[in-house]
């Protein structure tokens, strides 16, 4: 990755955890905050809650003690208590308790007998114990009526006149028209949910619209161990839809939980000002990373042209490229890199050309040796017959003729010779151009083959000629001829390694797009210094080689774009490796012009 | 002498009545009578439209347009000639009462009540033959809807209607009448008004003759109001509708579970008896061999026998709130013996009904025909006698298909003005011999 693609990213991560975190903690204060006024408005709620309810325990101890002195209810307590027909009062109760504003009203009498019932006229007859005793404050209790039970806020009162006392069981409703009483805040509810004998029930909720049981059975449980608790719940799919609910446990006389309350209050505030926060955040980072990334890219481009200038130039220089400069003028660090790396590149240049005219130089001698080496040898002889021919002419003619004849053999013979040596030298400079053409690699080999097996079988020593083809290798494009003569002068390369004899193996195989020929032999090998020099032309190994051989199939073998190299081991042979593409753009180029 | 006492003292009026026979009666005055039934009332319809026969107070059948009937192959046929020179009143003057019209009047009848019988005529005699016996025929003659009329409110009683208008309805004397004119000129009938503006008005001397419902009794008799002999005309009882089909156990379980006496003492003020028969004792007099039995162990025992069956639905008529009551009790009742019950203000799709039925006739065999006819059963009399009738309504109460629960009184008030009322019921309000005297 780039210097610049790693500062833009820095900046990035940076700014957007930066933005994350300045959102989250806001989006948590923003909770915190919204729970402590979701706290105090259920607090609040539930402090009217208790207002109401103690009003309306004063209403109902001021009704059963406005009954307590009604004629009706004196003259009921007369005749209960002294064997009088109470029949007649049955339904008595419901008149007295309109006019008191009770929901609740029973007339027992002292051995708890309902005389009439305000609220289920037809229990009349039946018992009720809990009337018996006086309980003055009115408090929770659940109350039977025809079709269940229901909350209410009830109280017992004696009456007595003479002997004989009644009971007045009364109270008021707790039902949704008292929680409707409740002037609640906006996003907020309460509920109200009646615990009976049996398992609570979705109707055991009493007020509007409340939510499903199943989702506040987890709290309600809570709630009647006598534990207040608050949980978040989801009312539907909308994700806005979320409230939080506090159930707080009702408790009776004895301490037993017959209700609990249930405040609601709507999370939507909370969810939208996060939403928003979530909004302004992803904007603000949105924003920020706009920004971050058109500093990091002024930035980068600041401090990473300089480096990328340098790395240009690097490759440039790397391509072949020496002239090749960087063009910085700030007068910092990179300023400074950029002076020192172009006078590093001079530097490398004048290295360079001193180092090319060296190898100039140094071509020159050595051809000059060559030169002198191979024209020396015919020069001696041709000195000498010419010497001969000069001491000669004082002989006798006869003589002389013998001389002369036999001197201008001799030196025509080694005029053809340096004629011989001058052809090499020209050759190895006119190499000709391959003529690829479409041929059969194994076809080659077996010819190769072929043609030294005959050969081989005269030598002093038993040398073997072994083939192993890939049929997969088949069909190249190259030109046969120079390629017969490359993998032929190896195999006689081969033989000279090879004096006391051995086994010469040619091998072909197919790889991916290139077709590979070995010629491996199990001669003396070479040393690696050896084998490093062997393809440069006129070095040689051989007592009378020219050194041209090799830097020929070299030549032959770059010319159809591929590589010769050598696998040697002093005592363990050689192995001349040719890797040549199977098909050769040239031919391509070629056959596109034919068509 | 106990008897006598009590009798005084709840029924002051009798002992005015007694008082004031030796009165003479007086031809003419209006009666002015209120009553809280809407339509035309039953005993409107008994004074306007004369039937062939009479049920007297003691439930003997007395010969009306009919001077005589007899019965043939075991109740089977029934034949009846009619009193001669019999004539209708109306606005067109002079109109012969013939056997046709008498056979017509029948004929409707028998549709109403839903029996099947086959009226001829000849001359002034009439046959009506049935395809079982039925030997409570001739009472059953006695009702109002066998009265003959010409279809535009005219009949042969002794009285004509003279107008209606709006709920007030004016009814003459008949002049013509076979069995003599009656002594009061003009009765006017005030219908759909309420019990307690009825009091007031019989107060107030509005009204000379007024209902006493059965909650209005206990205070009626309290206030010393003049009132008629009291009653139970009213069968306040249980049928089964969809729980027909119930296992029987169920049934009989319901009706073990209901307390009558409280049904009886509370709701309804002591104001009658509670029923383990569906006749009420002064008709039978056989009620106590029919005593209601609670036994709420055996109901609850007789409900597990009878397995599994979800809430009952026990209807009453909406509006009704002595019924919703009762209806209530009984369903508080019925949880105790394990049966889940539920009152609702309906007659419809409902397991079972409770029903008021109003007995018309004091003849024992007629009255439990009316009574059966009301829910639709059956009734099989061998003969018309008490015996007969009597196990007759074992076998209707067997299958526990009809529950009766209570008996409920019911009486008539009247104010000073009306004379020789002693002989006033319940089904009776306005006796022959009364009389009102002229001076308002």
């Amino acid at each position: 990755m780039s210097f610049r693609r790693r500062l833009l990213l820095a900046m990035a991560v940076m700014v957007t955890a930066a933005v994350a975190a300045v959102a989250w903690f806001t989006a948590v204060r923003a909770r915190v905050a919204f729970e402590q006024v979701d706290h105090q408005r259920t607090a609040a709620i539930v402090g009217q809650f208790r207002e109401e309810f103690g009003l309306r325990q004063a209403s109902v101890t001021q009704a059963l003690e406005r009954l307590s002195t009604n004629e009706t209810v004196q003259r009921m307590a007369f005749d209960a208590a002294h064997g009088g027909d109470t029949s007649l009062y049955v339904r008595e109760a419901r008149t007295l308790a309109r006019e008191q504003q009770l929901d609740y009203l029973d007339l027992v009498s002292a051995d708890g007998t309902i005389l009439s019932s305000a609220e289920w006229p037809a229990h009349f007859a039946y018992k009720l114990p809990q009337a018996v005793g006086a309980r003055n404050t009115p408090a929770l209790d659940r109350v039977e009526l025809a079709d269940g039970a229901e909350l209410g806020l009830v109280a017992s009162r004696a009456v007595t006149v003479q002997d004989g006392v009644l009971y007045l069981y009364g109270g008021k409703r707790l039902n949704a028209a008292f929680l409707k009483e409740l002037s609640m805040p906006a996003g907020a509810r309460v509920w109200m949910v009646q615990v009976g004998a049996g398992p609570l029930q979705q109707d055991s909720i009493v007020g509007e619209a409340a939510p499903s049981i199943e989702l506040l059975r987890p709290l309600l449980a809570q709630a009647l161990l006598g534990r207040e608790s608050s949980a978040a719940i989801a009312t539907s799919a909308n994700a806005l839809d979320r409230v939080t609910v506090q159930a707080i446990p009702l408790r009776d006389e004895q301490g037993a939980v017959p209700a609990v309350l249930l405040v609601e209050t709507s999370r939507r505030p909370l969810l939208e000002l996060e939403r928003q926060i979530k909004a302004v955040a992803m904007a603000t980072a949105g924003v920020g990373l706009l920004l971050s990334i058109l500093l990091a890219l002024w930035i980068s481009g600041r401090f990473s042209r300089p480096v990328e200038q340098l790395a240009a130039a690097s490759r440039e220089i790397a391509a072949g490229n020496w002239s090749a400069r960087v063009e910085l003028h700030s007068h910092d660090e990179f300023g400074e890199l950029g002076k020192t790396f172009n006078s590093m590149t001079a530097q490398l240049v004048a290295q360079r050309d001193k180092l090319v005219q060296a190898e100039r130089v140094a071509a020159w001698r050595e051809l000059a040796r060559r030169l002198a080496h191979e024209l020396k040898n015919p020069l001696f002889p041709l000195q000498i017959t010419v010497e001969n021919l000069m001491r000669a002419r004082k002989l006798p003619q006869q003589e002389f003729d013998e001389i002369f004849d036999e001197s201008t053999g001799t030196l025509l013979d080694e005029l053809g010779h340096l004629k011989t040596i001058i052809g090499r030298f020209s050759d190895f400079s006119k190499m000709p151009k391959p003529q690829v053409e479409a041929m059969d690699v194994n076809a080659l080999i077996l010819r190769v083959k072929n043609l030294h097996t005959a050969q081989l079988a005269g030598a002093a020593h038993s040398v073997m000629l072994e083939i192993k083809l890939d049929e997969a290798a088949g069909e190249m494009e190259a030109d046969e001829e120079l390629l017969y003569r490359v993998v032929g002068n190896l195999v006689l390369n081969a033989v000279d390694a090879m004096p006391e004899g051995g086994t010469i193996t040619m091998t072909t195989r197919a790889e991916e797009d290139d077709v590979v020929i070995e010629v491996r032999d199990t001669g003396t090998g070479m040393t690696p210094e050896e084998s490093a020099r062997l393809f440069t032309p006129y070095y040689t190994t051989k007592q009378h080689g020219t050194g041209l051989g090799l830097a020929i199939a070299q030549s032959v073998v770059s010319d159809h774009n591929g590589t010769i190299t050598v696998e040697s081991e002093t005592g363990h042979g050689s192995k001349f490796i040719l890797r040549l593409p199977r098909r050769q753009p040239q031919a391509a180029l070629q056959a596109e012009a034919s068509r | 002498m106990l008897a006598a006492g009590v009798l005084m003292g709840l029924c002051p009026g009798l002992m005015i009545s007694q008082g004031e026979a030796r009165v003479r009666p007086h031809y003419g005055g209006e009666v002015r009578v209120e009553t809280s039934a809407t339509g035309m009332p039953e005993f409107v319809k008994l004074l306007v439209a004369d039937r062939l026969t009479y049920v007297d107070v003691h439930g003997d059948v007395k010969a009306g347009l009919a001077v005589r009937w007899e019965s043939q192959n075991g109740f089977r046929r029934w034949q009846f000639w009619l009193r001669p020179g019999m004539r209708m009143h109306g606005t067109d003057g002079d109109v012969p009462l013939t056997m046709e019209m008498v056979a017509d009047a029948i004929r409707a009848g028998l549709a109403k009540d839903g029996m099947n019988g086959h009226v001829q005529v000849a001359n002034d005699a009439m046959a009506v033959e049935f395809s079982g016996p039925m030997p409570q025929f001739a009472a059953l003659l006695a009702g109002a809807q066998y009265g003959v009329t010409t279809g535009d409110g005219h009949g042969s009683g002794p009285y004509m209607v003279q107008s209606v208008v709006g709920s007030r309805m004016t009814l003459v004397a008949n002049p013509e009448y076979w069995g003599g004119q009656r002594f009061a000129e003009t009765i006017t009938v005030l219908c759909g008004r309420a019990a307690r503006e009825q009091a007031l008005d019989l107060a107030a001397k509005h009204a000379d003759l007024v209902e006493v419902g059965t909650e209005e009794l206990r205070r009626a008799g309290q206030d010393r109001v003049r009132l008629s002999q009291i009653q139970a005309t009213e069968v306040i009882a249980l049928s089964a509708e969809r729980a027909r089909t119930a296992d029987v156990k169920l049934r009989q379980a319901l009706s073990e579970s209901i307390d009558r006496p409280a049904l009886l003492n509370f709701i309804f003020q002591k104001q009658g008896e509670a029923a383990g028969g569906l006749l009420p004792n002064w008709i039978s007099g056989y009620g106590s061999l029919l005593t209601p039995v609670r036994n709420a162990a055996h109901a609850r025992q007789l409900r597990t026998e009878a397995g599994g069956r979800g809430a009952l639905t026990l209807g009453y008529e909406a509006g009704d709130a002595e019924l919703q009551l009762v209806a209530e009790r009984i369903a508080l009742n019925a949880r105790e013996a394990g049966l889940t019950t539920q009152a609702v203000g309906r007659t419809s799709d409902v397991d079972w009904i409770l029903r008021r039925i109003t007995v018309r006739t004091a003849n024992p065999a007629a009255a439990l025909t009316g009574i059966l006819q009301e829910v639709h059963g059956a009734i099989a009399l061998d003969d018309a006698t008490l015996e007969s009738v009597f196990r007759a309504e074992r076998t209707a109460l067997a299958d526990y298909t009809l529950l009766p629960l209570v008996h409920l009184n019911k009486a008539w008030a009247a104010g000073e003005r009306l004379h020789d009322w002693s002989n006033a019921n319940a089904i009776v309000p306005l006796p022959a011999e009364s009389w009102v005297e002229t001076k308002p």
